[in-house]
């Protein structure tokens, strides 16, 4: 086989670019990951962008689902040193007068801390909990591993196919707190707001992990770097800095890719991991998409949010007004949400392309539960809100430094030092950098939205959910897919499913 | 046996820079174990690159740019870098010379023809004498300072007793005995001729005033700049290195620094991390820090002698290496005044400024010696997106500028904290008179380092030195970095060093690595699996009279 040839060739190096090449190497393919960028992982990025020696998550920070799926497992990622953090206080939520709700790894603490607030909404959190992972393996995992399917043959599941989270979560929780807390949770890690239809069949899932967040030793971008080793061990290779100018297609088949120096590499099998616009409109190209395609793929929809994120480096630990002190060592921080009002204030001046008023944030210090990350007796601070991806009015490159600060003295209400001499150095991050930095369609970084039709059996658009595409040997494999953003890998492992299944080879899996 | 995270090699290099991980791929083909601990979160050393997080996809190589004809490089071959996808880009002209007239001196990558013409608008004379150089030393490059820079340095009087034997042996001499300054004034009419010389070769670390280093001029005629662009950026390479590391089965502990070189029965057997593991050396540790940190921070007093201890405390730092940048992400790329001077200018790579005789270069060196801030600006510098659009966002730049500069300031290297800012300003002014386009209109963000950021990040680079050690007559070839341990072994049994304070010395070359890899195999009896030049057998095989 000739340097240029292989076996199976992927566009983007994210994280589900990394899994699905990996699984498919381990099945005997010799597999290239091409990324446009300099580093790969995609948003498993971890840089120096304040002071050098200070190292911040500038894409995903924590992760709730590794331990529902058995991917890392499978892997063997631990092996290739990606350690992971569980800190024992996960998440709280932080009310202006110092009172909290507070999750714990433990799910008794939870319970107990919970019921301080309403003994029922305790209860059922943990009939939840415990319905959650008595499901997982029987349901969840066979949901979230193969390709999309309407229902899951699963009660709670089924009975919430039509509820919005908003709906779901007043339906089993009462009191205002939880309510809140767990709106925010759908909303940040998920990337689904309390009014999407349908995602309230998320319930369970989202109680089950919201107290199984955890972060990698040194930072996300040790994730991306376990997973391009193992895929280096496993007859592979990653060429990054390689961007993909097109798709080569010969007679309706995806033959190679040419790169934007002009080196045509060829393939049995394509598969791109990156958005569907810049995969059919860019590299396949409007010539080879048929008819029926184009349509579906204009409807497709965009979650209309995107990101703001603040990254601070910090001469002391930030301080917390809270009157528990467990409050001060948690991994996440949910600011602005006390009920599910507030929620859905912020959530429709989102969806009305307003630069949010009503703010509402999770912030984390990354360095007070992996001090690698940031030199000694320094900290690191991370914020983010939603915000709309596209303004009505104006562009975010000139609110974007004002804004920041608006947030920041909003945030010192929380924790009194971060502001001031205090914060030695920040960095701003608003949805027009993550279109430049990543390339994410309008800054949005879940994929596409994961409501109504986009949910289920039909995601992304019916032509193109059984991963395969009209275009012979073209698959795709990126978040846009089943089961979307956020479900670590797994959308990149059931498209290695599909693609061995095509290709009469078995994948090694647990599932 | 090991426990808690312990674990066992045959060896373990310290420092995942280039030669590191260069090292390492040597070993592991050669059948032996081996880890690499770096300290740093990200592999490669110099060879690193950032992400503006003020302008997104704007990627700046914050240490190594230029790297020299690295494709030719034996290890590149020998370690199948090109198959991680691996791309050198070469620019036709590899330097530029601006003069404050807007004239300009190009010196072609490939050309000699072409380099010989842009010297002739200066001086006919010089033109002829480069062409000369040029074809008398081509066989010197080949003969004597391409294997002698991919072998372990000769003892110097043995040396000499082979080399004088032959013609281009002691045309090697004629200029060898002498300085680079001398030479250069010796050989050379054209104020520009002479600063474009003498200043490449400054900025290569080279020391000017010092005999020994005089064949540079006459070498540098005939092997050329050769300049060469990792495509993807400098930290491009770090990942090929990095993944032909893992390809052939080594292990790669980043974020993890040595805090100890373990000696036990006089013999080095192992690396305690920062963390408290343990990782142990069945046969050798290499380190590829500097003599003081190998020597004196990272082995217990107890463990080594007072000699040894005494050669690292006096070795010494260059003066006149430490640099500061200026970085630049560019809405366009500069468009140089000399065009209409000569248009081939915009083909250029290493762009000089400020440096119209060697008498600009002698004000800097004073200042510099002084511990002044230069007065008399003087950039080197490029634009790597106009070879490689990779590194911008599309029709995006991005430039940096090295300015020669003293690491400690009269006011001490903190005080490099308060003006960096004010020198990248003042840095700005000057390339606007060279490029009238750069302005705030077209720059999008700027950022400076100093030369006291470059030791923060490298600390291996002491005082700001990136060639890890002065190039003096007493720190050069087989006395690099002192005669002990110039041969890359060490009085300690088992414990071998291999970075850029060993000969040959820094930039991205390989060559301390590839041949200290040659050294250990040959000491561990494991497989010599490459082709390495025998210094000997070729020097004693120089023809006696000049090749027809």
């Amino acid at each position: 086989m000739s340097e240029d040839t292989f076996d199976v060739i992927v566009i983007g190096a994210g994280e589900n670019g990394l899994v699905l090449g990996n699984y498919l190497g381990k099945a005997g393919q010799k597999v290239l990951v091409c990324e446009r960028r300099l580093e790969s992982g995609g948003g498993l990025s971890t840089e120096e962008c304040t002071i050098l020696g200070c190292w911040h998550n500038t894409g995903s920070y924590y992760h709730d689902t590794v331990q529902v799926t058995p991917i890392y497992q499978d892997l063997d990622l631990v092996n290739a040193n990606a350690i992971y953090i569980h800190p024992p206080v996960q998440s709280s939520l932080l009310k202006r007068d110092g009172e909290s709700l507070t999750l714990f790894s433990d799910l008794e603490q939870t319970e107990a801390e919970i019921a301080r607030w309403s003994k029922e909404d305790a209860q059922a959190w943990r009939r939840h909990s415990e319905a959650f992972h008595s499901a997982l393996s029987s349901h969840y995992q066979p949901y979230l591993l193969n390709p999309a399917q309407n229902g899951m043959g699963h009660e709670d599941f089924d009975s919430r196919s039509d509820s919005t989270p908003l709906e779901a979560v007043q339906a089993e929780f009462k009191h205002p707190m939880t309510q809140a807390l767990l709106l925010s949770h759908f909303m940040v890690p998920r990337g689904i707001l309390s009014n999407y239809e349908g995602a309230g069949r998320f319930l369970q899932l989202v109680v089950g992990t919201s107290a199984s967040n955890r972060i990698v030793e040194g930072g996300s971008h040790e994730l991306a770097q376990a997973l391009w080793t193992e895929q280096l061990r496993n007859n592979g290779w990653v060429w990054d800095s390689t961007p993909i100018k097109r798709i080569l297609i010969e007679e309706g088949k995806a033959v190679g890719v040419e790169t934007s120096t002009g080196r045509e590499l060829h393939a049995k099998v394509v598969v791109s991991t990156v958005d569907l616009q810049t995969t059919f409109q860019t590299l396949v190209g409007p010539e080879h998409i048929p008819q029926e395609l184009a349509p579906q793929l204009q409807a497709f929809q965009l979650e209309e949010f995107s990101l703001f994120v603040i990254h601070a480096v910090m001469d002391e630990v930030p301080t917390v007004n809270a009157k528990d002190d467990h409050v001060s060592r948690a991994l996440r921080w949910t600011l602005g949400f006390e009920s599910a009002e507030d929620v859905q204030e912020h959530i429709a001046q989102i969806q009305a392309g307003k630069v949010p008023n009503r703010l509402g944030a999770v912030v984390s210090c990354p360095s007070l539960h992996d001090p690698s990350q940031a030199l000694p007796g320094k900290h690191t601070f991370l914020l983010w809100q939603l915000v709309p991806s596209r303004l009505k009015s104006g562009d975010w490159s000139d609110v974007a430094d004002s804004y920041a600060q608006q947030i920041l003295d909003w945030v010192s209400e929380y924790l009194p030092n971060m502001k001031g001499k205090n914060v030695l150095r920040q960095v701003v991050m608003s949805p027009q950098d993550l279109v430049t930095k990543w390339q994410y369609p309008q800054g949005t970084v879940f994929g596409g939205k994961s409501a109504g039709a986009q949910l289920g059996a039909d995601r992304p658009i019916p032509e193109l959910a059984n991963y395969r595409t009209p275009i012979k040997n073209l698959y795709l494999g990126g978040a846009s897919m089943h089961p979307g953003a956020g479900i670590e890998g797994a959308s990149g492992y059931v498209a290695a499913k599909v693609i061995a299944d095509d290709l009469g080879i078995s994948i090694p899996a647990s599932v | 046996m090991t426990t808690n995270g312990d674990k066992e090699f045959d060896g373990i290099v310290i420092g995942a820079g280039h030669n590191g991980m260069i090292l390492q791929g040597y070993l592991l083909k050669a059948g032996l174990s081996v880890a690499v601990v770096e300290r740093h979160l990200e592999v490669g050393g110099g060879l690193d690159a950032h992400e503006n997080p003020r302008a997104h996809g704007f990627w700046h190589n914050i240490h190594s740019q230029n790297h020299r004809a690295v494709p030719n490089l034996p290890w590149f071959k020998d370690l199948d870098l090109a198959s991680y996808g691996q791309e050198y880009i070469w620019p036709e002209i590899a330097v530029g010379m601006l003069f404050r007239d807007k004239t300009c001196l190009l010196w072609h990558n490939h050309d000699i023809e072409q380099t010989c013409a842009s010297i002739a608008r200066f001086s006919e004379k010089d033109a002829k004498t480069f062409r000369d150089f040029n074809r008398r030393f081509t066989p010197v490059v080949q003969s004597i300072i391409g294997p002698e820079t991919f072998s372990p340095p000769m003892q110097a009087e043995k040396k000499r007793e082979m080399l004088e034997k032959s013609e281009l042996g002691k045309l090697y001499y004629e200029f060898a005995d002498r300085s680079i300054n001398d030479v250069v004034e010796e050989v050379f009419e054209s104020d520009q001729v002479k600063a474009m010389v003498t200043y490449l070769f400054l900025l290569r670390g080279n020391e000017l005033g010092e005999v020994g280093q005089g064949y540079i001029v006459p070498v540098a005629c005939a092997a050329g700049i050769s300049s060469t662009i990792s495509k993807g950026t400098s930290h491009r390479m770090a990942h090929t290195l990095n993944q032909m590391v893992i390809k052939n089965g080594g292990e790669v502990y980043e974020g993890q620094a040595a805090a100890e070189i373990l000696i036990e029965d006089g013999r080095a057997a192992g690396v305690r991390l920062a963390d408290g593991r343990i990782l142990k050396a069945r046969q050798f540790v290499v380190s590829t820090l500097n003599p003081q940190q190998t020597f004196l921070q990272l082995i217990n007093g107890d463990k080594i002698d007072s000699h040894l201890k005494k050669r690292a405390e006096n070795f010494k730092y260059s003066l006149t290496t430490p640099i500061m940048t200026l970085h630049l992400a560019l809405h366009e790329r500069p468009m140089w005044a000399a065009a209409e001077y000569d248009p081939n200018v915009m083909k250029a790579w290493l762009m000089v400024m400020g440096v119209d005789s060697t008498e600009d270069i002698r004000v800097v060196l004073e200042e510099c010696a002084a511990g002044e801030l230069p007065q008399r600006l003087q950039l080197i510098g490029g634009v790597p997106t106009v070879f490689d659009p990779t590194q911008a966002p599309e029709g995006k730049h991005v430039a940096w500028f090295w300015q020669l500069a003293p690491y400690n300031l009269k006011q001490g290297p903190e005080h490099w904290d308060e003006v960096i800012d004010e020198m990248c300003e003042k840095e700005i002014k000057l390339l606007n008179q060279y490029a009238p386009n750069i302005n705030g209109k077209t720059i999008v963000d700027w950022f400076g380092q100093s030369p006291l950021d470059v030791s923060r990040h490298l600390p291996n680079m002491q005082n700001g030195d990136w060639m890890c050690g002065e190039l003096n007559a007493d720190q050069f070839l087989d006395k690099r970095p002192f005669p002990e341990c110039s041969q890359y072994s060490t009085p300690v049994e088992g414990l071998y060093i291999a970075g850029s304070s060993c000969h040959p010395g820094g930039n991205i070359t390989g060559a301390p690595a590839y041949n200290a890899a040659g050294v250990i195999v040959r000491d561990m009896k494991a497989d010599l699996w490459w082709k390495a030049p025998e210094l000997e057998k070729i020097w004693a095989k120089l023809p006696v009279d000049f090749p027809a």
